[in-house]
């Protein structure tokens, strides 16, 4: 989206959210019932993440949107993605100056947790010992997020909209219709009970040219390329910012989907430490991550 | 955290809750504004504010958790059979006002968008938030975020390109 383009559409909304009218006092909302329905919420464990540059964004997108693939090396078939997978997974090979510093995960509804047994999406921060954010220009890390995509298919993937756009039930006909159109996230993969990473990666080509058609300005200085290959005997997706990051997207099992990413690393040291992940039991992983805290 | 360590004894919210709400219930407001227009807007924050206010001391970002309620609220209200009636009786805010504005096109495309493509949008181009925020804020994943943006502005560009 040009300058021009995203000028217009700030004013536009501007112009939208102009026309609020003044929130009702909080005198008034005690008394419709702000007492009524209090109770406990558990405790979410919020990580904070700093604003990305560009650059990694893009990647980022690219990678965990399923998107775009320029070039692709290894003619080999893909392996098959295995049955099942777990989102408790644990980096062995650990470059010698960064450090785990922050931990978090995510049930399935969306809300942070601290119980790795009730936990579908995982996320882990390794930075430098004296760096306390990661994702800006010149930072140096690497992340681990790892995603059971079946288990939050519902809330996170099956959106489907009626012409009206209410959201429509995942079993209505309206929605098993824009379901089936995924052979990646679909039916039959659901069915299968594990994601067809060859149909992820080729809806991925496709996303790939609505994204440049999107913001070509992003892509066209990149050099972003993307290859191809197994890591530990799992189809997996490689995309690359030359000589600045590089991502690593893994089909661990079942709808499980891994991303390594690292920033000013070196390609072997991110492979690698993809290569090193191991699926650990909820107490090791609870106890891994309680050393996260700095 | 329960009822007795947010309601004084006299029977009034404590002013640290009065004071997240004055805080944030404007920009609230003025994102629900955009998502379903000003007649419900302030509805529809204080639905969602009645529902999730006595929770907000557990929450480490009450910001993103406020709007993540009034987006929830949103979908709530659009699923409504009222809405549902008053939309088919063509009772929705009319169109006449928005003619007169510099880019009519653009705000017919911006309201022609889903509500939660809409909530993108306006968390994107107006609040200029991360896709991390903005999944934070709407209670979604990073990619429905992205997935949402992309055929919002997929939606939005014969708009703009007819506004060049």
């Amino acid at each position: 989206m040009s300058t021009t383009d995203k000028r217009a559409l700030r004013e536009v909304l501007a112009r939208m959210a102009d026309e609020a009218p003044q929130p009702v006092g909080f005198e008034e909302l005690g008394a419709i019932g702000l007492q009524e329905g209090s109770r406990s919420a558990p405790r979410a464990k919020w990580i904070q993440r700093p604003v990305s540059v560009m650059t990694v964004a893009v990647l980022a997108t690219v990678v965990l949107a399923g998107i775009g693939a320029l070039v692709f090396a290894d003619d080999t078939a893909s392996p098959p993605v295995p049955d099942t997978g777990t989102v408790l997974l644990i980096p062995t090979n650990i470059p010698e100056d960064v450090t785990l510093s922050h931990a978090s995960m995510w049930n399935v509804r969306g809300d942070g947790t601290e119980d790795p047994e009730a936990a579908v999406t995982t996320s882990l921060v390794y930075l430098p010992p004296s760096q306390e954010t990661w994702g800006g220009e010149g930072e140096r890390y690497v992340t681990i997020d790892v995603d059971d995509r079946f288990a939050i298919f519902e809330r996170d993937h099956l959106i489907c909209y009626e012409d009206d756009e209410l959201e429509v039930p995942i079993d209505s006909e309206t929605c098993r219709r824009q379901i089936e159109q995924s052979e990646c996230f679909g039916l039959a993969a659901m069915q299968e009970g594990r994601l067809n990473a060859d149909a992820c990666i080729g809806e991925a080509i496709d996303g790939a040219q609505r994204l440049q058609d999107d913001s070509p300005q992003g892509l066209d200085d990149t050099g972003v390329k993307f290859t191809e290959l197994t890591v530990r005997g799992r189809p997996a997706l490689v995309a690359e910012i030359e000589d600045h990051s590089i991502s690593v997207v893994t089909f661990e099992g079942g709808g499980v989907v891994s991303t390594v990413t690292g920033q000013l690393l070196d390609r072997e040291v991110v492979l690698e430490f993809a290569q090193g992940l191991q699926p650990a039991t909820p107490d090791r992983y609870a106890t891994f991550i309680a050393t996260a805290t700095r | 955290m329960g009822d007795v360590t947010h309601v004084e004894p006299d029977g009034q919210p404590t002013t640290r809750l009065a004071e997240t709400y004055r805080r944030y219930s404007t920009d609230l407001v003025r994102f629900a504004t955009v998502l379903v227009g000003p007649d419900d807007a302030a509805d529809v924050v204080s639905s969602a504010m009645i529902r999730v206010l006595p929770r907000l001391e557990s929450i480490q970002k009450p910001r993103a958790y406020l709007f993540q309620a009034v987006a929830n609220e949103v979908r709530n209200l659009k699923r409504g059979e009222a809405r549902r009636r008053q939309r088919e009786a063509g009772m929705s805010p009319p169109d006449v006002v928005h003619m007169s504005e510099q880019y009519p096109e653009i705000r017919a495309a911006v309201e022609g968008l889903s509500v939660r493509q809409r909530a993108v949008v306006y968390l994107t181009y107006w609040e200029d938030l991360t896709v991390q925020s903005i999944a934070e804020h709407l209670g979604i994943g990073r990619g429905s975020v992205r997935r949402h943006l992309a055929r919002a502005r997929k939606n939005l560009r014969r708009a703009l390109h007819e506004h060049n």
